[in-house]
């Protein structure tokens, strides 16, 4: 009788910070750019990840093998999603940039989610403070524009 | 009182450690996605934020129009909000700048003028919309040539005229999914649509009498394309059809009582 061995392929990443990782083959092409990669056969045994630095890929490894377990389902994947991206919005961008670069659409839709929740009904001022916009209008641009948009700043959260 | 506390924990929580302001750093296309997750009446308020974020909201690929969000307080209608929630419709459609809109979605529980519905409709479709939700209430139905997915939930059709009207508009109609609609004033549920591929017709029976068994409806499909036909309800009083034979797939559950 035949035995199937099933070997599982293993893919090395190497992150900015010249860090290895060693992950499943399944795990790591959820990554678009990592299939294409692969696909095209540009990659040899290690995909150089210039972008994404070793911090952020352990987070996004954490991230891929949880999304790449069939057997979870939808209300404790949606679950994970949401303890996830409960970090410091300076790690939610880091997390961004590299979603993008790395093209895992739905990584990057719950970050982006978080960030917008973030902002939802607040007040400008607190939307400047949280995320260190400066403010560089003159108090008549301001004015000129709060009077265009009245309507969008009634009813927001205090402060 | 209560909401200050939270929001001043919410911000030391979020706080960067750092001064810098990455978000306005991102680049246009990301902070676009991030806007594309904010009711439009707050994406366009982001314009308020600094110079570069004047122009940034116009980057967004989903547009989430809900007049609820106009009204002060909610749910007290009044014309001037309801003014200033049609101004605020037509700009934003006039200034948009992205080619590719993903989901443009309104929901409006007054409307004066079909015609202005139509004008939204048209300015989305030429930014290529993908996903249309429309919750208005609507007399008639003016034609979507290009429309491929259609799904409707909870509409009331007012004759058999206007299903008849619904389909000749929608000529490559690939998807219709028909949820829970009202069909009282219908004697003949006839479905003509020669591209229609899946069709869903699904009136859950638990939560009341079902409207073929009420209102003695006769159903007739004239769908050469079928593939898939989902059909939930009790039985209709007649069924009259053209040939299945492109059919793989038919559910039916249906309930004599």
């Amino acid at each position: 009788m035949a035995t199937t061995t099933t070997e599982t392929k293993m893919l090395t990443l190497c992150t900015s910070d010249k860090q290895q990782f060693q992950i499943e083959e399944t795990i790591a092409l959820q990554a678009v750019t990592i299939r294409n990669m692969v696909e095209d056969e540009c990659a040899s045994n290690v995909i150089p990840l210039p972008n994404v630095n070793s911090k952020i890929m352990i987070q996004i490894i954490e991230y891929l093998k949880k999304h790449v377990d069939s057997s979870v389902s939808k209300e404790d994947m949606e679950k994970f999603d949401s303890a996830f991206v409960e970090k410091k919005l300076s790690e939610i961008f880091d997390i961004i940039l590299a979603a993008n670069y790395l093209n895992i659409k739905n990584l990057l839709d719950i970050c982006c989610q978080r960030v917008a929740d973030v902002m939802k009904n607040k007040s400008p001022e607190w939307v400047r403070r949280t995320f260190n916009i400066v403010n560089d209008f003159t108090a008549e641009e301001e004015a000129k524009i709060r009077k265009e948009h009245e309507w969008a700043f009634e009813g927001v959260d205090e402060d | 009182m209560g909401s200050i506390l939270k929001s001043q924990k919410l911000f030391k929580e979020l706080k960067l450690e750092e001064t810098v302001d990455r978000i306005s750093n991102l680049p246009n296309s990301l902070i676009g996605h991030i806007l594309s997750f904010l009711p439009t009446k707050y994406a366009v308020g982001t314009r308020i934020l600094s110079t570069k974020w004047k122009q940034l909201w116009t980057y967004t690929s989903n547009l989430d129009f809900d007049d609820q969000l106009f009204l002060h307080p909610p749910d007290n209608y009044c014309d001037q909000c309801h003014t200033s929630f049609m101004k605020f419709v037509y700009r934003v459609m006039l200034l948009l700048k992205v080619s590719n809109l993903n989901k443009f979605s309104i929901e409006c529980s007054e409307f004066s003028d079909v015609s202005d519905l139509n004008a939204w409709i048209s300015a989305a479709l030429s930014h290529d919309v993908r996903e249309l939700d429309l919750y208005v209430p609507l007399k008639g139905s003016g034609g979507l040539p290009n429309l491929k997915t259609l799904h409707l939930y909870s509409v009331e059709f007012s004759n058999d005229e206007s299903i008849k009207r619904l389909f000749s508009g929608c000529p490559l109609l690939e998807d219709l999914v028909l949820l829970e609609c009202e069909l009282k004033n219908i004697n003949v549920l006839n479905i003509s649509a020669s591209a229609l591929k899946s069709l869903i017709i699904s009136y859950p029976v638990m939560n009341s009498i079902s409207k073929f068994l009420k209102y003695k409806i006769k159903m007739e499909l004239n769908t050469p394309s079928l593939q898939y036909l989902e059909y939930i309800d009790y039985v209709a009083e007649g069924y009259a059809t053209r040939a299945y034979i492109f059919l793989s797939k038919l559910i039916l559950i249906l309930s004599l009582d």
